[in-house]
C-alpha cells in the first residue's frame, strides 16, 4: 500500500478510536435520560451530554483543520497570551466544574504578547485543557506563561502521570493515550514556527507550546 | 442486611458518575475511583465486585488486575471489565485475572452494569 495512504489509514483508525469514547458515553447518557428520577437529574445528564459533545466537536474540528493546514491562508498577529489563557479557561470551566475539577491561569505582572495565529494557538490550549481534565483531581490545572530568549512557553500544569521520557521530536503522550491530540498540537505549532514540549514534575506534567514573543511592547 | 459494596474504577469522571448513579439506585454502596492507586486502597475482603475500565490513566488495568491477583484476601473478588475496545480483547485472556464479565461500553445499556454485578455476586 502507498505509504501516504497507509499513514492516512492509521490516522483514521486513531481518530475513530478517540471519538468512540465520547460517542459511547453520550449514547449511555441519552439512554439514562429516559429513566431519570428527578428534574435535577435530567438537567445534570443533559448538561453532561452537551459538554461531552462540545469536547468531541473540538476534536473533530482540530482533525479537519490539521488535515487542511496547507490550504489555509493564516494570519499572524500579536496575541495577548494571558488574555487568551483566561478565555480558554473560561470556555473550559463548565466542563471542569461538571467533573468536580478546576482550571486556573497563573497571574503575571506584565502581559505576554506573542506572534501567532490566534485560532490555532487557542486550539492548542483547548486541547491541553481537554487532556488535563482527567488529571486535575488533586490540584487545579493551571495555565503558566514563561518567557525566555525571545520565546514564550505557554503551558498547562496538571497532576497526572509522568511520560517515560522528556520531550523529543516525537512527543510521547500519556500512558494509554493515542497521542493524536499532541500530534495535532505539534502540527499547529509547527506552522507558527513554534514547538510543543513537556516538562516532568514530581506530581504531574506541564505540556507547553513555545511561540515567538512579539517585540511590540519592547518598542513602547 | 449489609449493603453489597462495589468498587468502580474509570478515569472518565462522567462515566464513573453514571455507573455510581445506576448502582446506588439499585441499592449498592459504591466507591468510585478515577485511578487504580485509589481503587487499591478501597478494595477489601468485604468488596462484592470490582468494575474496571481497560484503559486507565495512571496504570494499565492489567497491572491493577495483577496486583489484585497477588493478594489472597481479594484475589477471588469477581471483576467486571467495561471497555470501548472489547473487540480487540482475545477471548479467554481476562479470565485468569478473575474477570467474570466483559461489557462493551459502545453497546451496553446503563442498567447492564447492575445486571452484571448481580450476576457475579456470590
Amino acid at each position: 500500500m502507498d505509504e501516504r495512504l497507509l499513514e492516512r489509514s492509521s490516522t483514521f483508525v486513531i481518530a475513530a478510536h478517540e471519538l468512540k469514547s465520547p460517542l459511547a458515553l453520550i449514547r449511555q447518557l441519552s439512554l439514562e435520560l429516559e429513566t431519570a428520577d428527578s428534574e435535577q437529574e435530567r438537567r445534570d445528564i443533559i448538561s453532561h451530554i452537551s459538554l461531552i459533545s462540545d469536547k468531541a466537536l473540538r476534536l473533530t474540528g482540530n482533525i479537519t483543520k490539521s488535515a487542511n493546514l496547507d490550504q489555509l491562508s493564516l494570519e499572524f498577529e500579536p496575541v495577548n497570551v494571558t488574555q487568551l489563557c483566561e478565555d480558554v479557561a473560561h470556555e473550559l470551566s463548565p466542563l471542569y466544574r461538571a467533573m468536580g475539577r478546576r482550571i486556573e491561569v497563573e497571574r503575571r505582572r506584565r502581559p505576554a504578547l506573542v506572534v501567532a495565529n490566534r485560532e490555532l494557538l487557542r486550539r492548542i490550549l483547548l486541547g491541553f485543557g481537554d487532556n488535563a481534565l482527567h488529571y486535575a483531581n488533586n490540584k487545579p490545572a493551571r495555565f503558566t506563561i514563561a518567557t525566555s530568549n525571545g520565546r514564550a512557553l505557554i503551558g498547562l500544569r496538571d497532576s497526572g502521570p509522568i511520560t517515560r521520557q522528556q520531550a523529543t521530536s516525537e512527543l510521547p503522550g500519556r500512558p494509554q493515550s493515542s497521542g493524536l491530540g499532541l500530534e495535532i498540537a505539534r502540527r499547529f505549532a509547527d506552522i507558527m514556527n513554534g514547538s510543543i514540549g513537556n516538562q516532568k514534575h514530581r506530581d504531574g506534567m506541564t505540556f507547553y507550546v513555545s511561540v515567538q514573543l512579539s517585540t511590540q511592547l519592547s518598542l513602547l | 442486611m449489609k449493603q453489597a459494596s462495589v468498587v468502580v474504577v474509570d478515569d472518565d469522571i462522567t462515566q464513573l458518575q453514571l455507573y455510581q448513579r445506576q448502582l446506588e439506585k439499585a441499592g449498592f454502596t459504591v466507591a468510585a475511583c478515577s485511578d487504580a492507586a485509589t481503587a487499591i486502597h478501597q478494595i477489601s475482603a468485604d468488596t462484592t465486585a470490582i468494575v474496571v475500565d481497560l484503559l486507565l490513566g495512571y496504570n494499565t488495568s492489567i497491572a491493577f488486575l495483577h496486583e489484585l491477583q497477588s493478594d489472597d484476601e481479594v484475589a477471588d473478588i469477581p471483576i467486571i471489565v467495561c471497555s470501548n475496545i472489547v473487540e480487540t480483547i482475545p477471548e479467554g485472556t481476562l479470565a485468569s485475572y478473575g474477570v467474570h464479565r466483559v461489557l462493551d461500553k459502545t453497546t451496553m445499556h446503563p442498567t447492564d452494569i447492575v445486571a452484571a454485578v448481580r450476576s457475579v455476586m456470590l
